[in-house]
């Protein structure tokens, strides 16, 4: 009689064999399908380049210069539209300059004719091409006031130069005034005043709201007092009118 | 393959280890749904047969057919102490001697509980390495791919550069480690957890099996 004890039963081998089969195959299968993403080594060398930021000299040295109106031949387009503001304007290449007539030794009436009606067209064309650079130069000066506008005021700058405006010029003054004359009884009073300059250059203000404390009202007069000393008149002779806020942070 | 081919050799190491444990857990895998489907279906036939037979001997004689079964295995240890038992009876005078000794039942119960622990063990080997497999599998990929990384790190530092196309290949290289030892860890879990089931199915049926044997041994030939 068999017993439990003498029953032989087969061993896991034939399925393990079974198992590294499938393996293989699974393996095969995912090798030469591609199933895993090749990398390759890159080679190329490596470029190490330093941006660096070049002052420009002057912001209007990339325009061209006006050309002389007998010696160039004006192109038929009208000038280009005014470059974006925050950039100075391209070199446009030059042309040729165009060869005047060489004068003939025989004077025929048709050929007068011709170089009359040339150069006064050429005339004609340099005087377009001169207002379109005009417009085109104010254009760029008006965008660098605007862009100068945020960083205008500078001790010593007038409120009339290029890439300034007078109520940052005269932020700027009265701020400076302030710093030296200020003074404070409360912790964070507050002074809205409305300022006027006459065209003269005379600065006249009136207080609108105080801030309670006598020494900093004291110390807002005295530094607009002090700021009209030395301050440069409204552009175009008008009067100058704003209102300010006065903290000792700064003013607004 | 050029993938592989360019891992370190740590890492290769633990890639050739985690294709062992992949191999094996699915040679058990296979083994294992071999061994159950065919216990399942003997062990049906074989109850079918044991409730229709009238006789224990015409039992025994065609426990072949059924051979995949563990109730044979109770069968037989149940029917081989009962024969020794009876053996035991005849050889003394009094032929009632059986009837009153409640000893001869109990060393049955005692074969059969033996027989089916001896079954469990044989059912449940190799779910050990299942389980291993599951349990260590990920962590040895994660071994592979954190020393993979760090060999990756150590070229781009003598190399210099940093950019993506220099990091990229070397973590990704190193990340093939984790996810081969998921791809071994996770049908072992699956497959440990399906036969753990499909065994204590079986266990409980082999108790079933024991405790009618011993109703029939104790109705039929301890009150002679």
């Amino acid at each position: 009689m068999k017993t439990a004890f003498t029953r032989n039963y087969p061993g896991p081998g034939g399925m393990l064999a079974i198992s590294l089969v499938c393996h293989l195959v699974v393996f095969l299968v995912i090798v030469n399908w591609h199933f895993l993403p090749e990398f390759h080594q890159d080679e190329t060398p490596v470029t190490y380049v330093d941006m660096v930021t070049l002052p420009v000299a002057s912001p209007q040295s990339g325009m061209p210069a006006p050309p002389a109106p007998a010696e160039t031949k004006a192109p038929a387009a009208p000038a280009p539209a005014p470059p974006a503001p925050a950039k100075p304007a391209m070199a446009l290449p030059t042309k040729p300059a165009a060869k005047t007539p060489p004068a003939k030794p025989k004077a025929q009436t048709e050929a007068q004719q011709k170089e009359a009606e040339d150069k006064a067209f050429n005339e004609r064309m340099a005087k377009m091409q001169q207002k379109a650079e005009e417009r085109r130069q104010a254009a760029v000066l008006d965008a660098l006031k605007k862009r100068g506008s945020s960083r205008t005021g500078m001790p010593g700058a007038t409120g009339n130069q290029a890439g300034s405006d007078y109520s940052s010029y005269l932020q700027s003054r009265l701020r400076d005034a302030l710093k030296q004359v200020i003074a404070t009884q409360t912790k964070a009073p507050q002074v809205i005043a409305t300022i006027t300059v006459s065209p003269d250059g005379s600065i006249d203000y009136r207080v609108e709201k105080g801030s309670g404390d006598p020494f900093f009202d004291d110390a807002v007069q005295r530094a607009v007092a002090l700021a009209g000393k030395t301050l440069v008149p409204p552009p175009n002779h008008t009067q100058y009118k704003r209102v300010f806020r006065f903290m000792p942070e700064g003013v607004k | 393959m050029g993938m592989l081919a360019s891992t370190g050799l740590v890492v290769k190491l633990v890639l050739l280890l985690l294709l062992y444990f992949s191999v094996v857990s699915w040679g058990i895998i296979f083994y294992k749904l071999l061994q159950v489907y065919r216990a399942n279906g003997a062990s049906e036939r074989f109850l079918e047969f044991f409730w229709k037979a009238k006789r224990f001997d015409a039992i025994n004689s065609q426990l072949d057919r059924f051979e995949h079964s563990p109730l044979t295995v109770l069968f037989q240890e149940g029917y081989g102490e009962l024969r020794k038992l009876q053996e035991k009876v005849e050889e003394k005078a009094d032929p009632n001697s059986v009837s009153t000794d409640l000893g001869g039942v109990d060393n049955i119960a005692r074969a059969l509980r033996r027989a089916t622990t001896i079954e469990i063990t044989r059912l449940e080997k190799y779910l050990t390495f299942l389980a291993t497999t599951g349990a260590t599998a990920p962590f040895v990929g994660l071994f592979g791919t954190v020393w993979g990384i760090m060999t990756a790190f150590e070229k781009i530092g003598q190399s210099g550069s940093a950019s993506l196309a220099v990091v990229a290949p070397g973590i990704a290289e190193a990340l093939i480690a984790t996810a081969i030892g998921l791809v071994a860890a996770i049908p072992a879990v699956m497959g440990y957890n399906h036969f753990q089931h499909k065994i204590k199915v079986l266990i409980s049926e082999m108790d079933s099996f024991s405790t009618e044997f011993l109703n029939i041994v104790q109705r039929n030939f301890a009150g002679r």
